[in-house]
């Protein structure tokens, strides 16, 4: 009885989340969330069966070849999920001093209330596992040419082995990111894990999204690329241990059933892809063994580790002042004073950059930017020849949209973002202290995000640009980037009457709709302004004109935002979301 | 200086202060008491306009707050009951921050390091706001409500959290501020000091006001030897003792 209570308690705890809106019904983003991942990974697994379901007389060769990239997508997929669960989770995966606060004055062995933080871990953890593997595991049989003829049993077996791969990869991911902290932890101390956690966490949210992101374009043609002739051997990809896995168990259901003639259009190809499915079968069984293996090391990693951070409950640790704090600080009042003047920008400068690098749910849309922005560098630069390329007039337009793009994606997240309150049961600072003009606030914040955004974007592309192209282009292209945040930051802060970071955030109602046109618009936009830049660099005169329309539309945008400004409106600052139901106000 | 006439707020129809009127003149210390839940801190909120009234006008020199909130927020100091800060700041940070806000000149900068100092800041100041105590989040929001030298100051239950001396010290610090002509409304459950510090007190029950006047005369009207025993007479309908009694009993009885 005691031990489900304190589960349900730890339970509880994961929905404590610095991401949930205080605002909002925790109950209900579960179950959103959920649901999210449950629809998701079916439409997923329906999508993938189309091309089975398109091409019903697809031979035995070409549909176990196929299938290959399936199970390394679905296993990608789960894994990476499933460790982003175990991220985003990741002070709540242990035992803290809250819970020494709360649970350690009670007459409550120790053990028992580790064993049930260790219950309410798997149950989460089995929770979000088994909600990605459902559509994968119910779609299994119909991801099959329906000519090919696969027994019930046969189909069955297919099933069940894609739930188990589907779960064990899960798993897998899960309890790799729970290992690497509690490791990690254990060798170094809580101490100093402490100072180290929230950088960590940020690091492994990075590159799992980016390996998200780029997950739909490196799971195509396994069996010829990852498994032949790939980069890196294939016993350092996980996915495709538990691809090896699944092949080993059942990857004869397919590959073994008797090989009638196929139709005219297939015979070329199903004899290359029977080749090749044939060829790399032998590696099968030791990814396998592997994965096998793998699963039990990070497991006993796990428990091993968290068993021993567990051996007394944990204290609360603080951290020194200390010398790089002081010279951090010095640098960021040298900065404020330097690049802001006024004592309110200074004020939102320096705010800015506090809440962009401490603010858990700030710091989280900033890290999907920064993975955003190394998936699209990774895609451009696979997509380009660069040996072809001397200039800004002879660039594809591809080496062209990689700066718009990402200018646009990290400029609109920081929009975003600062509409989130830093922390909303303190901004009554702001109500007391408030001088009633937004301006040289909102001026400091979008400085602070040209200095911390704007600025590294542009100097990273600017060296990528310059190994990549050379310099004439990563010159040229610079001043186009520098010009056009200029434009943008002021473009996006056009009608915002709100105090950045301070202001309750109330959610965009019409977020739907306008979303997608915003996402094409920015598209649409960043190839014209592509195709504009390379057509400008074609003569002296064509790029005086370029930045000469640059500089006007920056000055128009900059002129436009400060006459709407001119009419000073009050700021509310608790804005409330609109209730589910109309007051009526009957009492008063 | 600063008047409420007939404030009330009502939350979903529950009157939590009802038509409460009083003032404060500049240079004078007002102890504003109540029990918990008597409408101490929804009173203080609504001073500070953090809060809207449901009825009833506050004045700061003759001007309706609501007029010019901004220009009234200027000259106001507020220590909350609440020590909600921004906890991924430090206190010198979030210090910089109001004073940025404020518009202070930068030679603020050296107050805010003697009035650290002082209260024996210094060595904590660049460290997160999470590690700190109650009583340094206190100290900091003491801080943060006295660096424009304001005319008006309400303390909400300031003392909460503090360690002895730091009270003493500012127990002091109130009666200097006076002095120096601010107005200061000061709501405490510290009866002792009320007594000691303020000018007038104001007793709140049930959201109105049930006394205002000076210790002396509240002492002399209600025949009692100490505020606690005015205190007690004016809201307290139960004998606390036999309220004790009865505590221990229910403890034991199911043990």
């Amino acid at each position: 009885m005691r031990d489900r209570l304190l589960t349900r308690h730890f339970l509880q705890r994961f929905l404590d989340h610095d991401l949930i809106s205080p605002h909002a019904d925790r109950h209900e983003v579960l179950a959103i969330t959920c649901a999210m991942i449950v629809v998701s990974s079916l439409f997923l697994s329906f999508f993938l069966s189309l091309k089975y379901q398109f091409n019903v007389f697809l031979p035995p060769g070409l549909t176990s070849t196929l299938a290959l990239d399936d199970r390394f997508f679905l296993a990608s997929l789960a894994m990476i999920v499933m460790a982003l669960v175990a991220v985003a989770e990741w002070d709540a995966l242990v035992l803290d001093a809250r819970d020494t606060a709360v649970l350690g004055p009670l007459p409550i062995d120790r053990w028992t209330i580790v064993r049930a933080k260790f219950v309410a871990v798997i149950l989460l953890a089995a929770g979000f596992d088994a909600a990605l593997a459902l559509g994968p595991t119910v779609l299994r049989a119909w991801a099959l040419p329906v000519k090919l003829p696969v027994t019930m049993i046969g189909a069955l077996e297919l099933t069940l082995a894609q739930a188990a791969c589907s779960l064990a990869s899960g798993a897998f991911g899960f309890v790799a990111v729970l290992a690497i902290r509690e490791t990690i932890r254990a060798l170094i101390g809580p101490a100093a894990f402490n100072r180290m956690s929230a950088a960590l966490q940020a690091a492994l949210g990075i590159i799992l999204t980016t390996m998200l992101l780029l997950l739909p374009r490196s799971a195509g043609s396994v069996a010829a690329t990852w498994l032949s002739h790939g980069r890196v051997p294939p016993a350092v990809v996980p996915p495709l241990w538990f691809v090896g896995l699944h092949e080993t168990v059942v990857g004869g259901v397919v590959d073994g059933l008797p090989r009638s003639t196929p139709l005219p259009r297939y015979v070329a190809a199903e004899r290359t892809a029977t080749h090749l499915y044939q060829a790399v079968r032998p590696l099968f069984p030791r990814l396998a063994e592997i994965s096998v293996i793998a699963m039990m090391l990070v497991f006993a990693a796990a428990i091993v580790a968290s068993l021993w951070n567990n051996r007394r409950l944990p204290a609360e640790t603080f951290r020194k002042a200390a010398f790089l704090s002081g010279m951090r600080r010095a640098v960021g009042r040298g900065a404020a004073a330097t690049i802001v003047r006024h004592p309110a920008a200074q004020a939102g400068f320096s705010f800015t950059l506090q809440s962009l690098a401490r603010s858990v749910p700030h710091r989280a849309t900033m890290g999907v930017v920064v993975a955003v922005a190394v998936s699209l560098v990774v895609i451009t630069s696979g997509a380009v020849d660069t040996s072809r390329v001397h200039g800004i007039a002879a660039a594809p337009l591809s080496a062209l949209t990689l700066q718009t793009l990402i200018l646009a994606v990290a400029l609109t997240a920081f929009r975003h973002i600062v509409r989130v309150p830093a922390e909303l049961r303190a901004n009554w600072t702001f109500h007391l202290a408030w001088s009633g003009d937004e301006r040289p606030f909102l001026a400091g914040v979008k400085r602070a995000a040209l200095t911390v955004i704007v600025a590294p974007t542009l100097a990273i592309l600017f060296l990528y640009g310059a190994f990549a192209f050379g310099p004439r282009f990563a010159l040229g292209h610079l001043v186009a980037g520098v010009l056009l945040s200029w434009i943008l930051i002021d473009l996006l802060f056009i009608g915002y009457r709100k105090l950045p970071f301070a202001s309750s955030y109330i959610r965009s109602e019409d977020l739907k709709s306008v979303g997608p046109l915003y996402v094409l618009a920015a598209l649409t936009g960043t190839v014209w302004f592509a195709e504009a830049e390379r057509a400008a660099f074609g003569s002296v005169t064509s790029a005086v004109l370029f930045f000469g329309a640059l500089v006007a539309l920056g000055s128009a945008a900059h002129a436009l935002d400060a006459s709407r400004r001119r009419l000073r409106l009050p700021i509310d600052l608790d804005e409330r979301p609109a209730g589910s139901t109309q007051p009526l106000e009957l009492i008063r | 200086m600063l008047e409420a006439d007939r404030l009330v707020k009502r939350f979903f129809g529950i009157t939590a202060v009802d038509h409460v009127s009083f003032s404060v003149r500049a240079g004078e210390v007002v102890g504003y008491l109540g029990p918990n839940g008597s409408g101490k801190t929804t009173t203080a909120k609504m001073l500070t306009g953090l809060m809207e009234t449901s009825s009833g006008t506050i004045r700061f020199q003759q001007r309706n707050i609501a007029d010019d909130l901004i220009a009234f927020r200027r000259r106001l100091g507020y220590v909350p009951e609440e020590p909600h800060l921004y906890s991924f700041q430090s206190g010198r940070e979030y210090l910089e921050l109001v004073t940025r806000l404020r518009e202070l000149p930068a030679s603020v900068d050296r107050k805010t390091d003697a009035l650290l100092a002082l209260f024996g800041l210094s060595d904590a100041v660049n460290q997160p706001i999470a590690a700190y105590s109650k009583g340094m989040k206190q100290k900091i929001l003491i801080i943060a409500a006295l660096l424009h030298n304001p005319d008006l100051l309400i303390f909400d239950e300031p003392d909460s959290g503090l360690d002895v001396t730091t009270t003493l010290v500012l127990r002091h610090l109130v009666r200097a501020l006076a002095r120096q002509g601010k107005a200061i409304l000061y709501s405490s459950h510290v009866l002792e000091i009320v007594e000691k510090l303020c000018d007038r007190v104001i007793v709140l029950h049930r959201g109105r006001v049930v006394a205002d006047d000076s210790v002396a005369s509240l002492r002399k009207l209600m025949t009692s030897a100490s505020l606690e025993e005015v205190f007690a007479q004016l809201v307290m309908h139960d004998d606390p003792e036999r309220t004790a009694r009865d505590i221990a009993e229910v403890v034991v009885g199911h043990a």
